[in-house]
């Protein structure tokens, strides 16, 4: 059997999903994490359920592993988005180092996708400070031709996510560096 | 595991299960901190689903979901943490994978302070040893019976152009534990290769068939049986990748 690199021929979703069970916030219809629940669910509802058999659940469902979901559920979401992880390997590890930020990040993304839709590049990476050891997650907003309102637009996603941030380790950052989308 | 100067461990997990009658006191994360506070000095918590479910002859009684606060201690470089879940326990170990020596007497470690915190652990729902493996092989296409000997089988009346897939097994051994090998496609780190996850996970399929006194001998009797089954899943051209010791 051969397997190539994944191209997604005709545009369509992937037929495999695996989301960390997201936790309950009850009486909460506001909550951060109720949003993100539908936003995934309205994101994925076309796309085939077939892959939930034991195997797929069980990613969740019963393992105890951290990575297990991080790197399969995390690629899957940004590549139905169209966001691009500039170092997967350094990305994937600070959220396995702080548990509990990898469904923010999703969050975040969806956000930063829904304000901008096609209008701009969305990256994912890791920012490290050259002059000390301070580490967070960086999603970078980058335009063909900026709109002079993007600092206010992403100050708004901000005001979204970032409470969802307060006693987590780990930062997660959304900013433009203003540079071009292919640089 | 360890015999590989590159080995692709990216995580490494032992939990433990408890059971229902085992005293789980709300001040049994405090304790836990004061013993392991040399080892693992960085507390934090994250939040986690508790399910709950009852059933009795006529069908489902009770059904409840409630949110966790699940304490999580690091060591100092955040490679190793533990967590507490309600009645269970967990050691997590994230790449790089030291070694057995090291892994092994950590659960120990952890597993004997609950014990004697706890006042004499009852019994298990499930005690889980868990490896995930990511493999990166160089190439736009993979013939993967080159390096994989445990892959799915794709007869001739089917497309040989694959963009994803997900094959598993479950393995008995011992009346008593399974082993659930999985295989499926990654996101790859590098440009131009192709990754591959690989998890191995042995796990005690039977509740209360394990003594207490008995759970670190179980656990080193999975660690032998899923580093054979590892060797068994791939071939020698991927363990050229992963540089075999001598």
């Amino acid at each position: 059997m051969t397997t190539s690199l994944p191209s997604y021929p005709f545009e369509s979703s992937r037929k495999v999903w695996n989301f960390p069970d997201l936790p309950e916030e009850k009486a909460s219809e506001d909550s951060w994490i109720t949003k993100l629940r539908n936003r995934v669910n309205r994101l994925f509802r076309d796309t085939s359920a077939s892959y939930q058999d034991a195997y797929a659940l069980d990613a969740h469902v019963e393992s105890p592993s951290l990575s297990y979901t991080a790197e399969l559920s995390l690629p899957t979401l940004l590549a139905k988005l169209h966001v691009a992880i500039a170092h997967p390997a350094e990305v994937i590890d600070y959220i396995l180092q702080n548990p509990g930020l990898g469904p923010i990040v999703m969050y975040a993304c969806l956000l930063t996708k829904d304000e901008f839709r096609h209008d701009a590049t969305i990256t994912l990476d890791l920012y490290q400070d050259p002059e000390s050891d301070d580490r967070y997650l960086t999603i970078y907003v980058r335009q063909k031709k900026y709109d002079k309102n993007i600092l206010k637009r992403i100050d708004k996603i901000c005001d979204e996510y970032e409470p969802a941030l307060r006693g987590q380790s780990g930062w997660l950052l959304l900013t433009t560096d203003y540079k071009h989308p292919s640089s | 595991m360890n015999d590989y100067r590159n080995p692709p461990i990216v995580e490494a997990v032992c939990e433990f299960r408890f059971s229902s009658d085992t005293p789980w006191e709300q001040d049994l994360p405090d304790r836990f901190y004061d013993a392991v506070r040399d080892h693992f000095p960085i507390r934090e918590s994250r939040k986690g689903q508790s399910l709950e479910i009852k059933a009795n002859a006529t069908g489902i009684e009770k059904h409840t979901v409630e949110t966790v606060d699940i304490p999580v201690f690091f060591t100092k470089d955040r490679k190793m943490l533990v967590q507490l879940g309600p009645r269970a326990l967990s050691v997590h170990c994230l790449r790089p994978y030291p070694s057995w020596e090291v892994f092994g007497p950590t659960i120990r470690r952890a597993y004997e302070i609950i014990d004697s915190l706890t006042g004499g652990i009852r019994g298990f729902d499930r005690i889980g040893l868990l490896y995930v493996d990511k493999i990166e092989i160089p190439g736009e296409t993979v013939r993967l019976e080159d390096y994989f000997a445990f892959y799915p089988h794709l007869g001739e009346g089917l497309p040989e152009e694959v963009v994803n897939f997900m094959v598993g097994c479950d393995f008995a051994y011992n009346d008593r534990d399974i082993c659930r090998l999985k295989l499926t496609q990654a996101m790859p780190e590098k440009q131009n290769t192709l990754a591959y996850l690989l998890s191995t996970d042995y796990f005690l399929a039977q509740k209360d068939t394990v003594r207490p006194e008995d759970a670190c001998a179980w656990v080193e009797e999975a660690h032998i049986k899923v580093k054979a089954l590892f060797k068994g899943c791939i071939t020698k051209k991927l363990e050229e990748i992963f540089d075999l010791e001598e």
